[in-house]
């Protein structure tokens, strides 16, 4: 039971890294980028060609990254040519059509197999207080945690963060301001690019790791970032654990093991009923 | 340096809103050192020409020039960078920022300069921008322009929605930011007011320059600003002149209601 939700560990901390980036892109950029994870698998297919093809171990992996990175600026520079006047579900919208453009093209170009993908990390197991965690676990972990940490730090107290939030609220006067709206922009969606690729390869080695099934990881993803409503980071990461270890606790109980993908979005729908009842209850008063 | 030479200078610009043109060939210059005034009736499109000045919309013909530099398709940064600075219609406060923090962002070398034009602000210095009262938010909005050290000013429409009390305490400011060498364009809502620190003025009317000339014949000579208005022939009643010609403190009741009705909410123009 305990080792059950230790394991559920792992995936926690990959949904919370892929939670951040969607509250990052959405908090700077407007953007709910349901296509984030399929950037990430994108990379992740694109290191593992590399390495069939020869490549040895780490440029592949710095190129995958640099694959991540790319597709996401490119991404985000286009939405914000044609969809910037647009509003938010709208870019919603086109962050679907371009998942399904990735889920086609990835399945084109890698096939709709699952890859063994090679664990990226030494097979290093850590026993703390009888349970035992993966290398890949501690770091999902620490990674979610520091780069929480990292991005509210930088948000709410350097001068860069304040001028991404400028440009988040008011593009245009961020612009007439000399405030470089381009740089900062391209620099959250690399950001995101980056995270997703590296969240993708440390669950890929661990899970089945068809294209499609990598690419929609988004939607627990998706459903931590709601908990953090779309705003906090840390809410975001302890969402993202908790339906990771949620899922792991009821796919290991036979008798709801067949539930264990929807149950984290039970969970999200009454988080959300009992926040917006109390909304309006505040709001009543 | 002369200050027309190191001033802006607009050569037949036209610029189209929503594909129907809105600005029609207006040549206009805004010296360095002095205050030119832009009047005209709503809609006229002072704040389009302000924009596609500032690079906000695009020019579809003619040429922007900024101390004897073409501007005309340059990108916003890189005008702003020239050293022009664009206070926008409706007090574009960063509402979740505070106020030292929206001038941060701005800041380069003239952050104390702002910070000494408006005494007022620093003890609301760690407050949030959109806590602020109207008059405060206007404020803080000039002084993040100034904060940039620029060299060409366009300020639209500083006393919207704000009581007269506010207006004449900020249009002195924009008077000392041209007597220390930077260009004004100043559009404004109480045209006495403006013209009373003005150079020199411009009307402008559905998108045409209709008359240009020192500020203080315009003040001495309100009916010129009317039949502007208006345009020559048929002469409205008098009660149909609305606040243009009159003074802020002719205003203040409306002023007022609309400083209450749009405070604390900084809604955009
Ligand atoms: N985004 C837009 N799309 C289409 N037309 C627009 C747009 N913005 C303004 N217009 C039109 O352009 C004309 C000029 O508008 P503009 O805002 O420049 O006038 P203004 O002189 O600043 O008026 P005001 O005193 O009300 O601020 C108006 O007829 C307006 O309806
Ligand atoms: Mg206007």
């Amino acid at each position: 039971m305990i080792q059950a939700g230790v394991s559920g560990l792992v995936s926690g901390g990959v949904y919370a890294l892929l939670g951040i980036c969607l509250v990052l892109t959405y908090r700077m950029a407007g953007v709910l980028n349901l296509a984030l994870a399929a950037v990430g698998a994108f990379a992740a297919f694109a290191m593992i060609e590399l390495q069939e093809e020869g490549w040895p171990y780490l440029p592949a992996v710095l190129a995958g990254f640099a694959v991540g990175g790319a597709v996401a600026v490119v991404l985000g520079l286009a939405m914000n040519r044609w969809f910037g006047e647009s509003d938010t579900p709208t870019r919603a919208g086109v962050s679907i059509a371009v998942l399904v453009g990735l889920l086609a093209l990835g399945s084109r170009l890698f096939g709709g197999d699952a890859r063994p993908f090679p664990a990226i990390l030494p097979d290093v197991k850590v026993r703390i207080a009888g349970v035992v965690l993966t290398a890949a676990t501690l770091i999902a972990l620490a990674a979610s945690v520091v780069i929480a940490a990292l991005l509210t730090a930088m948000l709410g107290r350097t001068r860069t963060g304040h001028q991404l939030r400028a440009v988040a609220a008011r593009p245009v006067t961020a612009e007439l301001l000399g405030i470089p709206v381009r740089q900062l922009t391209t620099a959250v969606w690399a950001a995101s690019g980056l995270v997703s690729t590296g969240a993708v390869l440390l669950i890929a080695p661990v899970q089945s790791s068809q294209f499609s099934s990598l690419s929609l990881l988004v939607l627990p993803a998706t459903a931590a970032a709601l908990l953090g409503a779309f705003r906090s980071f840390w809410l975001t990461v302890a969402g993202g654990i908790g339906i990771g270890v949620l899922s792991s606790l009821i796919g290991d109980n036979e008798r709801i093991a067949a539930f264990s993908n929807i149950i984290p979005f039970v969970v999200v729908v009454v988080v959300l009923c009992v926040v917006q009842r109390r909304e309006v209850w505040d709001a009543a008063r | 340096m002369s200050g027309v030479a190191s001033g802006l200078r607009l050569e037949a610009v036209r610029v189209d809103r929503g594909g129907f043109p809105v600005v029609h060939g207006v040549d206009l210059v805004a010296p360095a050192g002095e205050v030119t005034v832009l009047l005209g009736p709503n809609g006229a499109g002072k704040t389009t020409l302000m924009e596609a000045v500032s690079g906000v919309v695009r020019v579809v013909s003619g040429t922007v020039n900024l101390g004897g530099r073409v501007l005309t398709r340059a990108s916003r940064v890189a005008r702003v960078r020239a050293g022009l600075s664009h206070v926008e219609q409706g007090r574009t406060v960063f509402a979740d920022l505070t106020v030292e923090e929206n001038l941060e962002i701005a800041g380069a070398g003239g952050y104390d300069r702002a910070r000494a034009l408006f005494p007022e602000l620093a003890s609301r210095r760690n407050v949030r921008a959109g806590l602020l009262s109207g008059g405060e938010q206007q404020m803080l909005v000039l002084a993040r322009a100034i904060a940039r050290e620029p060299a060409m000013i366009l300020v639209d429409e500083l006393s919207l929605g704000l009581a007269p009390v506010i207006v004449k305490r900020l249009i002195p400011v924009v008077r000392a930011l041209a007597d220390e060498g930077v260009g004004v364009l100043l559009v404004e809502q109480f045209a006495a007011d403006a013209l009373s620190i003005g150079d020199s003025a411009y009307l402008l009317n559905r998108g045409t320059i209709v008359h240009h000339g020192p500020a203080e014949v315009l003040a001495e000579q309100p009916e010129l600003l009317r039949r502007a208005y208006f345009g020559g022939g048929d002469e409205p009643a008098d009660d149909a002149v609305p606040a243009y010609a009159a003074t802020s403190a002719d205003a203040a009741v409306t002023a007022d209601a609309a400083e209450a009705a749009t405070h604390p909410d900084p809604k955009r123009g």
